[in-house]
Parts: structure tokens; sequence; C-alpha cells
């Protein structure tokens, strides 16, 4: 046995030998395709080996650690349009960059197959989240509902789940770098889990996506990527608060990146404070006040053909529940008060999670391969009643493996093959006065392969995947396993100016424990919960076309989809009343049938291109076997946005002007027990200025959210039952302090005049 | 360098450290027309406070009755 163990250890020393063995270079130059002059300051950068470097005065550059392996790079300068190309370390290349005509928006890379946004299959929405804060954003989820197509579902400021085509919970799956993360997300009143501290930006797959997300990814993808490190050998910090009046909220963050040689470090810290926000009266609600802090480090590593990276998150919230009363007169004024007060009160939950990843890449000559651990720790308390015992008290603990290795046979043929592990185990407190679930603990296993294949102009995909859950409950001695096996096939035709997308996907969703299990008061959501042991399997089957059109002046994007899922779980209300909550039972529809459509247009006037015009609109229906229409659909939502851009200079200068509208339609197509909805308008205004030395820079930002001071009850608010309505007129104001420290003159003045 | 890192890894410290939990506390009574009253008998904190909210009040008489506590 122990003979064995060392053969194994030798096997693998040898291979990290071979992935580390060979050290290379990556140079060239870059010029200014009309004149061939060297462009100064243009970043070439590999998202894949997030490695990169900038020109020096004459346009060359020079890249170390950069493995044989062909990586996509992509170049930006300012005032050129981006590039992306393949490369491999084997050549001196010379990059041709076109002046901007107009300000086009820049190449994204969809996250985790690593492709251009305009060159994948499936299509990815991606919003970064310095762009979206041309209008401060207080929240993760005030982020979410300026996103096309997505919604959130609250409970107040303080709580947002993403509802994604109609689909939410345990049907949206989120990454963070990816890492999966599990946090009770079953849970009307369980947020998303992810602060954005610290984020680039995020990613959202709509519909089915269980190929390379696992099982319960049946609405789609939120997947959350962390910020770029800094450049090579640079460093720089930032120190930013933000003030808005309606709930007198202060969020201040700040932050530190690095990188010397092969190493890389990000630190950043955050904090919010929101005292209960006032609605269009001047009123305020009751207990939405929250308070939460984060901390979040990462360390890169770059080794020739290896990568390392490893990521820890903390975060904790105390956020009070609004809307919540043992009273037996129920009324709107209740939850209202004229006192303003951040100080938590009963009840509230105390949400603290720990989330750590690891991800090592090997590169080949033609393949590589990651292989990531993580583990996540949710701690979720509710504190109902008394401030020392809490109502519900679960401490989830999720182990996660990825194993994903990926071949390209030619360019035009590649393979992709992976494993996804997940152990997940939940332990309720001692203390705590309810169980809601018991002690359990669930086993995923699930084995995919995807083919990709294609040329610049026609592009296909199909996959095969099969996943296999075990749910364990200690107490009861209970154990059930399901199986799934799911599929997506795709097709894509691009030319310059039009993209077809045309994709089938399946998704499979076991009942999740509290599904099946929970028997108990689920105080959040003011609901007594009756699982069914009995529950099926879900299954999602989508056709989704994509139509993309896009010249220097417009973009214009179709995207109707239709969604079938079959034995689809809810809650549905019952007569019964137990401990004076509403007895709510899971139940299970023969199937669901969900269709809809978004569309985008981006507009760029030739005699003005400074100026961004976009809007969007998305709908969906959802109708049952029964013919009835499904519970918490979103409504139609027109979404328009007006930007105008300055240009940069040195000193003071006004950055852009925003004016954003999002207009929700009324929903009347509701479930037989809900409510319908009435539609409204948000109007907001922001203006965005920067002043700008040689070194650092700063940001200021200020604005009014909900000018008109409208007065809303969201459909997808859990307390639009109270007939609570959403914030009234916000004003807000921000400043950032950037602090970049350049140390690399020593590394450019080894670079050899490459453009004579 | 170090300074803002060790600044950042210093103001999570103290910004995670949690202070020690008062409460001002009540009980149910009824008054002498019988009507119910809610009787304040003032900040508790730490285990002091865990013991009242697992245990109850003790009254005079030696009886216990429930408290109610409001978080700070």
């Amino acid at each position: 046995m122990k003979s064995q163990t060392y053969k194994l250890m030798f096997l693998a020393l040898i291979f990290l030998d071979f992935a580390c063995c060979y050290s290379q270079v990556l140079k060239g130059v870059v010029l200014n395709s009309d004149t061939k002059i060297g462009v100064p300051d243009a970043y070439i950068y590999s998202f894949d080996l997030e490695i990169g470097n900038s020109t020096n005065e004459k346009g060359n550059f020079e890249i170390s650690q950069f493995p044989k392996y062909k990586s996509k790079i992509l170049i930006s300068a300012h005032g050129y349009e981006d590039q992306s190309m393949f490369i491999s370390s084997d050549s001196i290349i010379t990059i041709l960059m076109e002046p901007k005509h107009a300000m086009l928006d820049e190449f994204v890379v969809a996250t985790p197959t690593g492709k251009l946004q305009g060159e994948n299959i499936t299509y990815v929405t991606t919003i970064k989240l310095n762009e979206s804060a041309s209008i401060n954003n207080n929240t993760i989820g005030e982020v979410l509902t300026n996103a096309p197509g997505v919604y959130v579902a609250s409970v107040g400021r303080g709580i947002s789940k993403p509802v994604i085509r109609g689909l939410s919970g345990n049907r949206v799956v989120t990454y963070l770098d990816g890492l999966r993360i599990e946090n009770q997300q079953w849970g009307g009143d369980h947020g998303v889990g992810v602060t954005a501290l610290g984020i680039d930006r995020f990613e959202i797959i709509k519909g089915p996506s269980s190929l390379l997300y696992g099982s319960d990814a049946i609405g789609g993808v939120l997947y959350f990527v962390e910020a770029q490190y800094a450049k090579k050998n640079t460093s720089k910090s930032f120190i930013e608060t933000s003030f808005e009046s309606n709930s007198l909220s202060n969020n201040t963050s700040i932050g530190k990146q690095f990188t010397k040689e092969n190493s890389k470090f990000n630190f950043f810290y955050g904090s919010s404070l929101n005292a209960d926000y006032s609605l269009p009266n001047g009123l305020r609600i009751l207990d939405s006040r929250f308070v939460s802090q984060a901390f979040k480090t990462s360390y890169g590593y770059n080794k020739n053909r290896w990568k390392i990276n490893v990521r820890y998150n903390f975060s904790k919230s105390i956020i009070g529940i609004p809307g919540h009363s043992h009273k037996d007169s129920i009324y709107t004024e209740l939850f209202y008060t004229d006192k303003l007060d951040w100080r938590s009160t009963l009840p509230y939950q105390n949400i603290t999670n720990n989330f750590i990843n690891v991800e090592n890449k090997f590169y080949f000559d033609k393949s590589y391969l990651t292989m990531q651990i993580g583990h996540t720790i949710n701690s979720s308390k509710e504190f109902e009643e008394k401030v020392t015992i809490p109502g519900i008290d679960m401490l989830l603990n999720s182990s996660t493996l990825n194993l994903r290795y990926a071949y390209k046979f030619s360019s035009i043929l590649e393979l992709l093959s992976g494993v996804q592990g997940m152990y997940q185990r939940n332990t309720n407190g001692n203390n705590a006065e309810e169980i809601l679930i018991p002690n359990s603990f669930t086993t995923d296993l699930g084995i995919y392969s995807i083919l990709f294949a294609g040329n610049k102009k026609l592009k296909f995909q199909s996959g095969l995947r099969t996943d296999y859950r075990i749910i364990n409950v200690d107490s009861r001695n209970f154990q059930k396993d399901f199986t799934g096996i799911n599929y997506a096939v795709g097709g894509g035709y691009f030319t310059k100016s039009s993209i077809v997308r045309l994709n089938l996907s399946s998704g499979f969703r076991a009942p999740h424990t509290s599904e099946m299990i929970a028997n108990g008061i689920h105080h959040g959501s003011f609901q007594y919960v009756v699982g069914d042991l009995d529950l099926m399997t879900e299954n999602a089957n989508q056709i989704d076309l994509m139509y993309e059109y896009s010249n220097q002046h417009l973009a214009i994007v179709f995207n109707p989809f239709y969604n079938q899922i079959k034995n689809f779980i809810y809650l549905q209300r019952q007569d019964s009343v137990i401990e004076s909550y509403p007895v709510y039972n899971y139940v299970q529809n023969e199937k669901v049938n969900m269709y809809g459509a978004d569309l985008g247009v981006h507009y760029h006037p030739h005699f003005f291109h400074r100026l961004h015009i976009e809007s969007s609109y998305s709908y969906l229906r959802a109708i049952n076997s029964n013919n009835e229409f499904i519970d918490q659909i979103p409504p139609g939502k027109w979404m328009a946005n007006i930007k105008i851009e300055f240009d940069e200079k040195e000193g003071f200068y006004f950055k852009n002007i925003v004016i954003r509208n999002n207009f929700i339609l009324a929903q009347n197509e509701v479930a037989p027990n809900e409510i319908p909805s009435k539609g409204y308008n948000l109007l907001d205004f922001g203006i965005n200025s920067v002043v700008k030395t040689k070194q650092n820079e700063i940001n200021l930002n200020a604005g009014v959210k909900n000018i008109l001071n409208c007065n809303y009850v969201d459909h997808l608010s859990n307390l639009k039952y109270l007939n609570i309505a959403g914030p009234g007129i916000n004003y807000y104001i921000g400043i950032k302090f950037n602090i970049i420290n350049k140390q690399q003159k020593h590394e450019k003045s080894n670079f050899r005049n490459l453009s004579n | 360098m170090k300074k803002v890192i060790l600044g950042i890894l210093a103001i999570s410290a103290i910004g995670f450290t949690s202070c020690k939990k008062c409460s001002e506390c009540h009980y149910e009574a009824l008054d002498s027309s019988g009507m119910e009253v809610e009787v304040e008998f003032g900040e508790h904190c730490g285990d002091d406070l865990k013991d009242l909210e697992s245990i109850g009040y003790q009254l005079s008489d030696g009886t216990f009755v429930d408290v109610h506590c409001h978080a700070h």
C-alpha cells in the first residue's frame, strides 16, 4: 500500500515538473494600423492565464511566463478598437490597432469556456460592475435589477434573490470564480450570498445550463468574476465611500492590489450601513435596516505552464426582516415608523459566509487541465423573539471538486470533459427553537463532455452529462437517490454584422432536502413549510434562438425562447394554520410551459459618437398543465438608458451623464391565490466626474434615484401582500480615490525596439 | 505597501469583532385593573441576558415569567 502511495506521489511530481518546465516569453509590438507608429500604454492581457503587460513608449511589450499553449489574448488601448487573437509564446507578434471610430463596447470574455462573447454559441449576458455603476448601486440586488431580462425577488432592500426567466432559488445556480455558492438558497428570504466587493463583472446564462454548471441550473446561472489582478510589477489601491439619502446608507470599501514578478495579490474590505428605508410619503418601513461587512483576498501565481489561484471570502450581514407581526389584525400602517434607526431589532437574520477556493491550471501544447477544490460555510440564523436564542440556526458546509480537461484536436475541433462533485452537510444548532430541515447530507457527482467544432463563420457544440445525487437524513434514517441525463446541442452562424444562434438544452434538478423533509416555521417568509418525500426530479428542455445585428452605430439583439419544465415543484398555500403561521406544502405540477423574449437595441448616432442610447424589453409567460399561471412570474420590463460620455483629460473633467428609465408593466397573469400588481416607472439620473493626475485618479459621482418619487409595490416583493411599497426618492453622492503605483521601469528598459 | 495591507487587515479585524450584546428587557403582567402591562426591568448583557431568555425572570414570589428583550 505504502509503495503504491510513493509511486503515485512520484508520478505526480513528474507531472508537475513537466508542467512547470518550460519558461517562455511572449514578445511583440503594437502599431497604429494607419500610421504604423507604435501605440504606447496598450494593454495585452490573457484572461485565461490572468497575466498581461503594457507596451512601452514605442509600442513594444514582453510577457514572461507565457506557456506554449495557444491562449487568447486581448489588446486594448485608449482610442483604438479592442483586438483579440490566439497566440503562443514561440513567435514575435505584430498587432495592428485600428483607431476607434465610435465608442463601441469593449470585448468581453465569457467564463468558464474562455471564449469571446461574439464567438460563444451560448449567449452570455455580461454586466461590468463599474459600468452599471454609472448610476450608483448600493446593493448587489440593485445591480441585478438593472440587468436586461433579470429580476430580483426581494424582502425589503437587504434581501435580494436573482430571478432569471421567471425562476429563482434552487433553480438558479450562483458561481464565484468557479466556486459554486451554497447558502440555503431555497429560502424565499435568503439572498444571493455574494457581495459586490472586489467583483469586476457578472455573467448571466439564461435557461437550463446543467451541462457545465451541474444539476439545479434549470433557470440559469449567475457567474461572478473577481477583479483582475494589478498589471505586472505594479500596485494600485483605492478607498471609496458613498452616501444615500433614502435609508441614510453608507458604503465604504478599501482595496489593495499588487503583483510582484509571478505573484499577484488582491485585498478588499467593505462595510455597509443602512437604516430603515423611506417611502414616497416620508415614513419608513420598520426593520428594513441592514448592516454588512466583507473581507476578500486572492493570491495568484504563474510559472510557465502552471497557474494557481487561492481565493478567500468572508462576509457577515445582519438583516432586518420587515413585514413581520404576530398581531391578530395586520394592516400596512402597522409596519410604518417615523423614527430613524440603524440598530438591529427583532426579527433579523444573522448570516455569515466563508468561501475558500483553490484553482490549479496546467497548460500543455494542445490542452489544459483545471483542478479546482472549494469549501463554503454558510451560517444562517434567524432571531425572531429572543436576542440570544435563534429561531433557526443552520450551518451548511459544502465541499466541491471540479476537474476539467480541454483538448484542441485542431483549430476547428475541441473537446471539453469534466467531473464535478459536491458533499454538503446541513446541521442545526442545539440552541435553535425550530428545526426546519433536520441534520442531513447530500452527495452530488456529475460527469460531462462537450465537443466544439467549427470555423470563424459556422460553429457547433454538443454535449452530454450524467448526474447522481444522494440525500441522507440522519434522524429519520432516510436515504433517496436521483439520476439525471442532460444534453446541449447548439449552432451559430457568425458574420461581421450578424450572429444567429440556436440552442437546445436540458436541465435536471433533484428535489432539495428542504422540499422533501421541511416541517416547521420559516420566520423569514412567514410560512409553516411542509415537505414531501415522494417528490420527483424536475426536468427542463429549452429551445433558445438569438439574432444579433451590429454595425458601427447600431446593435440589435432578439432572443425568443421556450422552456418546458416537467414535475415542477412549488409551494402551495393550504387552508390550515399552525401556530398562527399559514401552512404551505411543496407540491408538483405535471409540466409548466414558459416562453418569452428579450429584445435589445444599442444606438450611437454618427453625428454624436459620445451618445449611447440603449433600450431593452423582456417578456415572459408561464402556464402549468392545469392551464393556470405560475406564482411570482415577473411582469414585462422595458429599460431605457441614455448616456453621454466626455473626453478624458488631465485635471477635472466630466466622465458621463446618465438618464435611466425602468418601466415595469402591470402583472395580471397571476396564480390562483396570487394578487396582481400595477405597473410603475422608475426614473434615475447620474453624473460622474474625474479628477486625474499623473498617478492618481479621484472619481466623484452624484445622482438621484426614483426622481418622480413613484409609489410602487413590486410584483416579486415578498411584502406585496402587505402592500408595502418600495423606496421613494433617493439622492446619492460618492467619492473614490484611486492610487496607481507603477514600478515597471526595469521591465520596460529590457524591451528591444521591435518596431524598428 | 505593507502598511496598506496591514491597515486593511486591522480594519477588517476591528470591523468583524462583535461587541458584547446588551438588551432592554421586560415581562408582561396584569396591573391592579386587570390590564396587561409591560414591566421593564433594565438592560441586561452577555450570559445574564442569555439566562433570562432561556430560563425566564424570577419574581419575588419565586415564579418565573417569560421575558422579551429588544436587540440593539
